[in-house]
């Protein structure tokens, strides 16, 4: 067996040991992947027939040679782009450069490529789930646009080629932030990663203003953004003229995607050593007080917290992202419906408090792996049991509270209008608040022990967090909406409004914090790995 | 004389695993007990549950008094303890650790700097503005001693204390617990390092499959053998004497 195969086979054997050590029969393979390709079917099958019925009438609507089925083929393929280059990105710069077995691993006789290969595979493997949620909207396009069998298969070759190409200018960066970032400097990721989705939103609003300043003049809105969605240097536009079966765009997407492949593979086989190197050596200092600071032992506790959060880089980025992706949002929400007030207003806060909510789970998840990587440390302290996981809830819901504030603030000044805003941030802080400890649960019941800080939630610890973020977030916008925006309710009768919009989701947020806090009553933090009992 | 620790009956099992059978023994203040045993006797296991960390399945810790089980806080507050393993928050810095331990234990701002800056004397700390991620061994271990010493508990466990440090450190270590003990504390702990054993404990329990074996004085412990040297009486106790590992060596 060649030793890329051996790697991820022993990965792959670590990961399905998790369960048996903890005392519980390991989950075989295919059962695995039963689950996962239900829980696929269960979002792919009603996302296909959404869009076949779509993509029957947009394939008609054509503008210079681009229907509007394609156009949101090419959007899709951007949008797969931005979400593997944004959070795939970081996550193989954190994986490789700074994982704990790359150490051990550079030990062996294994070239450095094969490392390489491995952890990117892996975490490819890890975080390009999403990228299987395209698969849906293609097949509904092939089926729109009467493609026979063979072309399916080969739109599929593309697509791997595609996916190639997006891999290896992820595991690029990678590389590049290797070299340029050390470990103690770790916020110079964040900033990264930020730089990225802000060119990206600046890139989407300047489509939407070249829209809004020829509303007059709808075709000629219309052409202008094909022209910028289908810009000749996008991926996303050679793989569309490979689907019509142009030679350019077909010798682009391979040509590109096997180039690219060899340069990162090249790259890689004596880059990782001297990038691994630079995260690892002792980087930038604190200055140094001769004073001391005491405080009181719960705010050591909180400012603690705070210091290891804002030093994590994962956690930041988990940050980052409800405050920025409403605003992309912003780009594509004008760009459907010409962007009425109502839906702007409305859909910025609901897509923000859901991001925060599911990102709530994680980050408390992370937080609390950090303090189980120390181990027995914090149990030989004089505190109370609680006192870390209050904490721990404590600085994450503040600090998304805090993002969502400082987002709206922003938005409501430019777009005015900030009431719905506003209740819907109170309104949501409770229920991250729950969701905060539900993540303390969720980390002792669903660990990640390969996965570390950075994943530290198995598959099903992130699928139920994600569930439960949702739930969560839902309330919250249900009350905000009857509380600020109850005029759009005016179909329903007042009283079932209150009831429906209101009264439930209120209830069904207590009932939700009394299971958390039952359930978390039952395990104990401290030991998730140990035998016990 | 005050018991500051006193054990007893102390089981634990891990599933099927028992690692510690039936444990008790006390330690005095003004003591330094050595824990001695083979791997996976059991070392670890033992001082986990008795600083409070690891859930015993059965048996009793009082700690100064103190039953560690309904106390649990009171007792954390009287302790010291170094573990085997530094395992610290790497994306502190070693003075950030400083102030967050001597905020836990409410420690008086101006003694805390001042004994801080006499350990650090003392160790060479002169690294505490750097990420505790990018400290050595060594470094991390002298971080958690000067986090322990600078607090003066009155019970200090050390697991394997010594591992990791230079040979100035190692020997200011031993003369600072002993001048610990002197003062009034009790302190456990355990070694691989027979001649530390020899030279520095008041008392030696020795610990083989989760029991204590043999327990007391080097005197006590040479007089009850008829061996001369700790490693003979070790050696002979855990089951295996000069000759044997000769013949182990041998036939490799
Ligand atoms: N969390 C755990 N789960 C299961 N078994 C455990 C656990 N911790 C310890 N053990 C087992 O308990 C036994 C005693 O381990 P312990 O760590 O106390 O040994 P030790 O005397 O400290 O050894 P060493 O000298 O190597 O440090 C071993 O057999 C070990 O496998
Ligand atoms: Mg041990």
């Amino acid at each position: 067996m060649n030793q890329l195969g051996i790697l991820l086979k022993y990965k792959l054997k670590m990961w399905s040991n998790i369960p048996k050590r903890r005392g519980r029969r390991g989950i075989p393979l295919f059962a695995y992947i039963l689950i996962l390709g239900g829980v696929f079917a269960s979002i792919g099958v009603p996302a296909y027939f959404l869009f076949a019925d779509t993509f029957k009438t947009y394939s008609t609507i054509v503008f210079s040679g681009v229907s509007l089925a394609d156009l949101f083929v090419e959007i899709s393929m951007i949008g797969i782009l931005t979400l593997v280059l944004v959070t795939d990105t970081p996550a193989v710069a954190l994986n490789v450069f700074m994982s704990d077995d790359v150490d051990f691993l550079l030990s062996l006789p294994i070239s450095q490529s094969t490392i390489f290969a491995s952890k990117t595979i892996e975490t490819m493997l890890q975080g390009g789930f999403p990228a299987l949620f395209v698969i849906p909207i293609l097949v509904a396009y092939a089926n729109a646009v009467n493609m026979p069998w063979y072309m399916i298969i080969f739109m599929f070759v593309m697509y791997i080629f595609y996916f190639l190409i997006l891999t290896s200018i992820s595991a690029l960066i990678a590389l590049g932030i290797s070299k340029f970032a050390s470990r103690s400097g770790t916020q110079r990721f964040m900033i990264f990663t930020s730089l990225i989705v802000y060119v990206f939103v600046i890139l989407l609003m300047s489509m939407v203003g070249s829209l809004n300043s020829n509303t007059g003049n709808v075709e000629r809105a219309f052409s202008s953004y094909v022209n910028t969605v289908n810009a000749p240097y996008l991926p996303s536009t050679w793989f569309l003229e490979a689907l019509k079966m142009q030679w350019n765009g077909i010798l682009l997407v391979v040509g590109t995607s096997v180039v690219l492949s060899v340069i990162a593979y090249l790259v890689a086989s004596n880059g990782i050593l001297t990038g691994f190197s630079k995260m690892i050596s002792a980087g930038k200092r604190v200055t140094y007080r001769r004073n001391y600071r005491i405080r009181r032992p719960v705010m050591a506790f909180i400012s603690k917290d705070v210091k290891l959060m804002r030093r994590e880089p994962s956690i930041l980025f988990l940050l980052v992202y409800p405050a920025i992706f409403p605003l992309i949002l912003v780009g594509f929400g004008a760009l459907g419906k010409g962007g009425s007030a109502v839906s702007r207003d409305i859909m910025i806060p609901v897509v923000s408090v859901f991001l925060s909510s599911m990102y709530t789970v994680i980050a408390t998840a992370s937080l609390v792996s950090i303090e189980i990587k120390v181990g027995d440390f914090v149990n030989t302290l004089p505190i109370g049991k609680r006192t870390p996981l209050w904490s721990k809830a404590f600085v994450i819901t503040s600090a998304f509270a805090l993002v969502m504030i400082v987002t709206f603030s922003i938005l409501s000044v430019i777009f005015g209008n900030a009431l719905f805003p506003i209740v819907t941030v109170l309104f949501s802080i409770p229920v991250l608040l729950t969701l905060s400890f539900f993540g303390v649960y969720a980390t002792i019941k669903w660990p990640n022990s390969i996965g570390g800080i950075r994943r530290p939630l198995n598959t099903t610890g992130t699928l139920v967090s994600m569930v439960m973020g949702v739930l969560g977030a839902a309330f919250a916008d249900l009350e905000g909406i009857y509380v600020a925006n109850n005029q759009i309710l005016s179909f329903l009768q007042p009283v079932l409004g209150f009831l429906l919009f209101f009264v439930a989701p209120i209830l069904a947020e207590i009932v939700m914090a009394v299971v958390t806090f039952k359930l978390l009553a039952k395990v104990d933090w401290t030991k998730p790995y140990d035998l016990e009992n | 004389m005050t018991e500051l620790v006193k054990v007893s009956n102390l089981r634990k099992d891990f599933g099927k695993i028992t690692a510690v059978k039936s444990i008790s023994f006390k330690i005095n203040a003004g003591e330094i007990y050595g824990f001695l045993g083979p791997n996976g006797a059991g070392k670890t296991t033992t001082m986990r549950m008795i600083t409070g960390v690891l859930v015993p399945t059965s048996g009793e810790v009082e700690i100064c008094d103190l039953d560690l089980e309904k106390y649990p806080i009171k007792v954390k507050a009287q302790i010291g303890v170094v573990p085997d393993e530094p395992k610290l928050y790497e994306n502190m810095t070693g003075q950030e650790f400083l102030e967050f331990i001597g905020s836990i234990f409410s420690m008086d701002k101006t003694e805390m700097t001042h004994t801080i800056s006499e350990l650090c004397d003392a160790f060479e700390v002169n690294f505490l503005d750097k990420f505790i991620g990018d400290y050595s061994h060594g470094m991390k271990q002298k971080l958690v001693l000067t986090s322990v010493l600078m607090r003066k508990p009155k019970v200090i466990f050390l697991d394997e204390a010594t591992v990791g440090l230079d040979a100035k450190s190692a020997k200011i270590l031993k003369m600072l617990l002993r001048k610990y003990a002197d003062e009034g504390s009790a302190i456990f702990m355990t070694t691989h390092v027979l001649e530390i054993a020899e030279k520095m404990c008041d008392r030696i329990g020795i610990i083989n499959a989760g029991e204590i074996i043999a327990e007391g004085t080097l005197t006590e412990l040479r007089n009850e053998s008829g061996k001369q040297s700790l490693e003979d009486i070790f050696l002979n106790l855990t089951g295996s004497n000069e000759e044997d590992v000769k013949e182990i060596i041998d036939n490799l």
